[in-house]
């Protein structure tokens, strides 16, 4: 049953008309055209891994390669974990990942293609808050052990001020590259380096299954 | 004719129908997500005044069903359709009871309480840059009793013009305010991302549904030109002309979703003898078009474009190229950055199929910039499963005057310059951040609404239950 002065007003009309107006001028904004404008100059982006290059393309392909696995990788080497350490399974790029039993260090192994030491030494040193170092300077700070017949170019980046260290070591497994890396405090990190290094030096290849 | 036209909006069949519409496109858009994205989903079905609901999506995949398109109701139109059959029935059933100083005073509270709504909506009194230092239960329940204060002066207004029916009529309206507001956010709600290494600043955003064909000039020493071209405007068979730009674009091919680029030469002969020639990347790389993402499956498409540079002046090529969503570094959380680098007319271009940018602006129109300080990324012990990622980053308006260091992190979202900035991702080797960015003007309206059908409700309960009391005693 329908009030008789709302079927003869004027007023649902009015309702009904502004409600259609409302919907249709929210919908119809936003036209797209094209456009130029002018912005200052762009700092080269800090381009993860050095990439960027035309002759960068198989790099490209094996970092995402790495990044989409979905099923665990092989590790394919074998070493003596130190007491107190534990393997876990890799995700995403990580191959396979390490847990030292009362620390917050975060030990990784992740694969690229590319393994250019000052440049990644600089982009550790980067994320501890250290100023970017020549590349004399990282040559006389990195260590190069021999891990069966590969070389391993091993470095300790500490900064006091913020606390923040990385230990890493960059295997020459051309045309990979396998990269270890343990985050953490100096502290935790000075302690564990002893065996941080002993790990590494104990990896033992299984063929070529890397 | 009118009475005609009123009788049906005031019918409660017609109310009952299109909740039957609505049920029967939502169950549609849900199975249609089996083979589309959801964002296709959402526009094909919802977000459209007429869907075409395609027959196949009842039916299992394997099924050989003729691919009937069938005009139906979209999202909207059911919508505009149920607010104004709400709206009718409102304004048949109560009518203002009151008359003299009564009405003028109940008027005026009315117009309060649409001012206490704007003010709580537009986050009137609250700090313009809302840090994340306060618990989440508080903030909630302070946003809920920020709700209930308009809600409280409506009932009161309400009360004055209704009388008895105040209730009723308060929580129509919450429920009408709620469709609104729902409305509102679908058309003009924005999405986007930030990513951002650590130690980096950066000014803009990537909004997560819209692309963007951007021809950067980095020629000039102090600054660099960009033309973009939504990718709205890039269909097949398409040429595109810019007066900033000195060749045309012809549009070979505009893709929803493209592969993983791959290398050419490991492609078996098929596929690369079928692959166009083109420069730049696409010379040394496969990409080809794959079908839309499933929204089931939750992965994002890489919309592509491939195009043919052409002469402003003689028309010939100046070669064609691939441009994908891959080659954009925020795509694929900075692992690499593949530019298409031209050179035409002595300009030098730096060319992405990327994200639309937007550069980051505060309402008084001054630009600001975030820089990521520190990323955090704890996990339980043991495990590779995240426990709490943080990003603490530096807020800069010079404009505005804002020079400050705020903490992000789960659950814990930055509010700034009518927009929200919630941890979203991280990285690889956790080195930077992934922000989502939302801007949503009508974020509040959801705890508005509930708190005024909250309060109409109450106010309703309790008026039948005293009455029910007298009448018993």
């Amino acid at each position: 049953m329908l009030p008789d002065q709302l079927i003869h007003g004027k007023r649902p009309m009015k309702y009904i008309a502004s409600t259609l107006l409302f919907a249709l001028l929210l919908t119809a904004c936003g036209r797209e055209e094209t456009t130029t404008y002018q912005v200052p100059k762009q700092p080269a982006a800090p381009a993860a891994n050095g990439m960027g290059s035309p002759a960068d393309n198989d790099a490209v392909i094996a970092a995402h390669a790495a990044m989409t696995a979905q099923a665990p990788v092989a590790t394919g080497f074998t070493s003596e974990l130190p007491e107190g350490w534990s393997e876990v399974p890799g995700s995403g790029m990580r191959k396979v990942s390490y847990t030292i039993s009362n620390t917050s260090i975060d030990f990784y192994l992740i694969s690229l293609s590319m393994g250019d030491v000052p440049s990644n030494v600089n982009r550790w040193r980067g994320q501890v808050g250290l100023a970017p170092a020549t590349p004399e300077a990282i040559a006389k700070e990195v260590e190069t052990l021999k891990v069966e017949a590969h070389d391993m170019n091993y470095i300790e980046i500490y900064n006091n001020d913020s606390g923040k260290g990385i230990i890493a070591a960059i295997v020459n497994l051309a045309p990979q590259y396998w990269y270890f890396t343990a985050k953490g405090s100096v502290e935790e990190l000075k302690v564990h380096a002893a065996d941080i290094k002993a790990f590494l030096k104990s990896i033992q290849f299984e063929g070529h299954n890397h | 004719m009118i009475n005609k036209i009123v009788a049906f909006f005031l019918s409660l069949k017609l109310t009952v129908a299109l909740l039957s519409l609505s049920m029967v496109l939502v169950f549609a858009g849900t199975l249609a997500q089996v083979d589309k994205g959801i964002w296709t989903v959402m526009d094909q079905y919802f977000r459209c005044f007429i869907a075409i609901i395609e027959l196949p999506v009842f039916f299992p995949r394997t099924w050989d069903i003729p691919n009937l398109r069938i005009p139906f109701p979209g999202g909207f139109l059911l919508g505009t359709l149920l607010t104004i059959n709400l709206i009718s029935v409102h304004a048949a059933s109560f009518r203002i009871q009151t008359t003299g100083v009564r009405r003028m005073a109940g008027i005026a509270l009315l117009l309060l309480g649409v001012l206490v709504t704007c003010g709580v909506m537009f986050g009137w009194g609250t700090a313009p840059v809302a840090a994340t230092e306060s618990d989440a239960f508080w903030r909630v329940f302070l946003r809920l009793g920020r709700g209930t204060l308009a809600a409280v002066v409506f009932y009161i207004a309400c009360l004055l013009l209704y009388r008895k029916r105040a209730g009723m009529v308060l929580l129509h309206a919450g429920i009408l305010f709620l469709l609104v507001g729902e409305f509102v956010t679908a058309v003009r709600a924005v999405e986007a991302t930030m990513t951002i290494q650590e130690g980096e600043t950066v000014n803009f955003i990537d909004h997560s549904r819209q692309w963007e064909l951007a021809f950067t000039d980095t020629s000039h020493p102090d600054y660099e030109s960009v033309t973009v071209i939504p990718h709205r405007k890039l269909k097949d068979g398409a040429l595109i002309q810019s007066q900033d730009l000195p060749f045309d674009i012809k549009v070979n091919r505009y893709m929803v979703n493209s592969t993983q680029p791959r290398p050419l030469q490991g492609m078996p002969e098929g596929p690369r003898s079928r692959y166009p020639q083109y420069e730049g990347y696409g010379s040394r790389l496969y990409v080809a078009e794959q079908p839309e993402s499933s929204g089931a499956t939750g992965a994002r498409n890489a919309p592509a474009v491939d195009v043919e540079l052409l002469d402003r002046e003689t028309g010939d090529s100046l070669g064609r190229y691939i441009l994908s969503l891959w080659f954009y570094p925020n795509f694929v959380n900075r692992s690499w950055d593949m530019p298409t680098n031209l050179k035409v007319a002595g300009k030098n271009y730096s060319t992405y199929f990327r994200y639309r940018r937007e550069y980051l602006r505060s309402p008084s129109g001054s630009p600001y910039s975030v820089k990521l300080l520190d990323f955090v990324h704890e996990k339980y012990e043991g495990t590779q499963t995240p426990k709490d990622f943080a990003s603490q980053i530096h807020l800069i308006n010079e404009g505005d005057d804002v020079d400050r260091e705020l903490r992000i992190w789960m659950n814990n979202p930055l509010r700034y310059a009518r927009q929200t900035f919630y941890q979203s991702g991280f990285l690889p080797g956790d080195g930077g951040t992934v922000l989502q960015v939302v801007r949503n003007d009508t974020w509040m309206i959801p705890y508005l609404s509930c708190m005024i059908v909250f309060v109409g409700m109450a106010a309703q309960f309790i008026q039948s239950f005293s009455r029910y009391l007298r009448r018993d005693s």
